[in-house]
């Protein structure tokens, strides 16, 4: 079985082409058959179990893009073993904004004891305020920004260790 | 008349100015900042003034740049389009000043109207209905927690200047007021540079009822019907719709006069909306009048067959209005859907990045206002507006059942929309029988998810998007592409689709 994500889901599949025009796919214990009709750049017309379908399609960094009729997926290989898709953040401390913005403030220092919730950086996307508040109570062991810095999801702005956790020195 | 006028915004409405501009055979000047530099209002201009960074506050925020950039291209009038600097009553001033004609109200009728508590006293005495409140800001919380408690909980926080949600939150309980009037102010003073907040009354699920109003500077005021716009996320308009389902012949009759007698109070000029709230009851309230061309003025066009910017234009250049009350006469329903880049899963957070595939819905009562194109980029740094999509149709279902195939043909790939948002809220029950309110999405999606019918097509279109790719770079049948596919010379071994090589 292959895997790759749907948006923020993992679907396990099968597929396999014949003779360039004909697409078997094995998906939920179910089998489809898949004919491509035609296809241009972004475009393809494509009959899944005999029901027409209009697909557009594009590709960026972050994998393929699926249209059909004014629904939009996006599906990505799954990286590693067992599939967290990649935009779920663990709570371990460490604050990274939901999505790419400016820093418009931040509000702790390192060496700050902080409170489980309380607001460290406010960032900024499309004139929508996002204040990112601690996961956890702990100690604010280090800034990684500063205003008016442009940020991505993944990007560590603050990190926090939390109270009782032992500095390991690494 | 103008030859040219130079145009203060970004993204679809500069696009849109700019089309009237070029049918009325004005030259256009497009501003923009570094993050701008590709996009298509620059495209769809006669010139273009770079004007700075791409923060707002050093280009479409710097009313110097944009005042010098008029004066250096010889523009003869300034058309602010909406937000940014449109309803700041210094920018109109220095636009005078400076021996611009402003395409707007006067800056005096925009103060007036821009600070909205005063705005409340205005309509008081005009004898417009305003919400129960109070009728000056106030910073002492402990103040605000006895009006607040007079006025009765729900409350609504506001900012006194402002608008587009912000600076705006709902208390429903005494305790949280004190943390909501800070947020408020803060996020106030950061977006309008004034804390000033006020408390009124909150409104259980009301429809958002808007009157387009035109004012000519020969004493000449007409209304041109109303706009619902009840269907909001974030206090945000993305649905509009005229005729309102909600309101009948003598409400709007009666709306209509208010909106009149608001414009009159405050000296108004040239176009403008006044915004007002119905209740359960069909009592309706003096919101704010909004002192510039609104995002769905569509709508009204499309029903009333006029061009509100070209009338604005004229306006502007001394023209008296070319028709009076009496022959504006609405025709059919049409809709409106503003197509953001948000997340409609992650509460409509803002989705910025590179559009890669981008279609425009065509056929019979469609139109398209759209700023965006494959290989845009929809900056960090702007409101996520692309476009707008309209729909005109004889009559309301009509009209429904035309956006959702619309927004069907209407294809953006590359950053997150609420096109499937919609299609689904216009296609849902309690939309269809007009039972429209601020709190519809609340009450009526929000356990939304998408669709989840679509893996197959997904993974097929996944598919296929590899072959075709695979097939246009010179893949032979029978090697692999993976994500590694974008690097064409990369070839891994057997063609499978799960990428991970034979």
């Amino acid at each position: 079985m292959n895997r790759k994500s749907v948006d923020d889901r993992i679907v396990e599949f099968d597929a396999t082409w014949d003779d360039g025009v004909r697409l078997d796919m094995k998906l939920e214990g179910g089998r489809h058959e898949v004919k491509v009709s035609f296809s241009a750049v972004g475009r393809h017309q494509v009959l899944i179990d005999q029901m027409p379908h209009t697909l557009f399609t594009a590709r960026d960094e972050s994998g393929v893009w699926v249209w059909s009729r004014g629904r939009a997926r996006l599906v990505r290989e799954v990286k590693g073993h067992h599939g967290h898709v990649p935009t779920e953040q663990p709570d371990d401390g460490r604050i990274t904004p939901p999505m790419p913005a400016v820093v418009s403030a931040i509000l702790a220092k390192a060496g700050d004891s902080v409170k489980k919730g309380q607001e460290l950086v406010v960032v900024t996307a499309m004139k929508m305020e996002t204040r990112l508040a601690a996961g956890r109570a702990g100690v604010v062991t280090a800034v990684n920004t500063e205003v008016g810095a442009s940020v991505m999801p993944g990007d560590v702005l603050i990190e926090v260790r939390p109270d009782g956790e032992v500095d390991d020195g690494g | 008349m103008f030859d040219k006028i130079l145009v203060a915004n970004r993204g679809e409405i500069a696009v849109r100015v700019m089309r009237t501009l070029r049918e009325m055979g004005i030259a256009s000047v497009a501003v923009y900042s570094d993050a701008d530099k590709g996009a298509l209002h620059v495209q769809c201009a006669d010139q273009a003034v770079h004007i700075g960074d791409s923060e707002p506050a050093s280009s479409y925020l710097n009313i110097g740049k944009l005042v010098d950039a008029a004066i250096e291209t010889g523009a003869q009038a300034i058309h602010p389009g909406y937000g940014f600097l449109s309803e700041n009553p210094e920018f109109a001033d220095a636009v005078t000043k400076a021996g611009l004609v402003f395409i707007g109200p006067t800056s005096d009728a925009m103060a007036r109207l821009g600070d909205k508590t005063n705005a409340r006293k205005m309509m008081l005495q005009s004898g417009v209905p305003v919400i129960p409140g109070m009728s000056d800001p106030e910073a002492d919380p402990a103040r605000l927690a006895e009006a607040a408690d007079k006025t009765g909980y729900p409350v609504l926080v506001k900012a006194a200047s402002g608008g587009g949600g912000k600076g705006m939150r709902v208390v429903e309980h005494p305790e949280d007021l004190a943390k909501a009037a800070r947020i408020a102010a803060g996020e106030a003073g950061a977006a309008f540079g004034n804390d000033a907040i006020y408390i009124e009354k909150y409104l259980d699920r009301p429809r958002h009822v808007e009157f387009q109003i035109l004012a000519d500077h020969h004493g000449n005021i007409v209304h041109l019907f109303e706009r619902e716009c009840s269907i909001q996320r974030r206090h945000q308009k993305i649905i509009e719709e005229t005729p309102s389902p909600g309101i009948d012949a003598d409400l709007r009759k009666r709306m209509g006069d208010a909106a009149i007698s608001a414009a009159r109070a405050a000296g108004y000029t040239n176009a403008g909306t006044v915004e007002f709230l119905v209740d359960r009851e069909s009592n309706f309230y003096f919101l704010e009048v909004n002192t510039r061309l609104q995002v769905e003025h569509p709508i009204t066009e499309m029903c009333l067959g006029l061009d509100l910017v070209r009338l604005q234009v004229q306006i502007a250049a001394g023209a008296p209005l070319p028709f009076s009350q009496g022959d504006v006469c609405p025709r059919g329903h049409a809709i409106e859907c503003r197509i953001y880049a948000e997340d409609p899963v992650s509460g409509f957070m803002p989705s910025p990045g590179k559009v890669v595939a981008a279609g425009t819905p065509q056929g019979p009562g469609v139109r398209y206002d759209s700023g965006i194109f494959a290989g845009a980029d929809v900056p960090v740094q702007y409101d996520p507006i692309m476009g707008k999509l309209i729909v005109y149709a004889h009559d309301r279902d009509t009209a429904i059942a035309r956006m959702v195939r619309a927004l069907e043909e209407c294809v953006v790939l590359g950053v997150r929309t609420s096109i499937e948002f919609m299609i689904d809220l216009l296609k849902s029950e309690p939309f269809g029988h007009g039972d429209t309110h601020t709190g519809f999405i609340e009450d009526h999606m929000s356990g939304w998810v998408p669709d989840r019918d679509s893996d197959l097509w997904a993974l097929v279109g996944d598919a296929v998007e590899r072959s075709a790719h695979n097939a246009a770079v010179g893949v032979p049948k029978g090697s692999v592409a993976g994500d590694d596919a974008f690097s064409p010379w990369k070839r891994l071994g057997r063609w499978d689709l799960g990428g991970r090589g034979g």
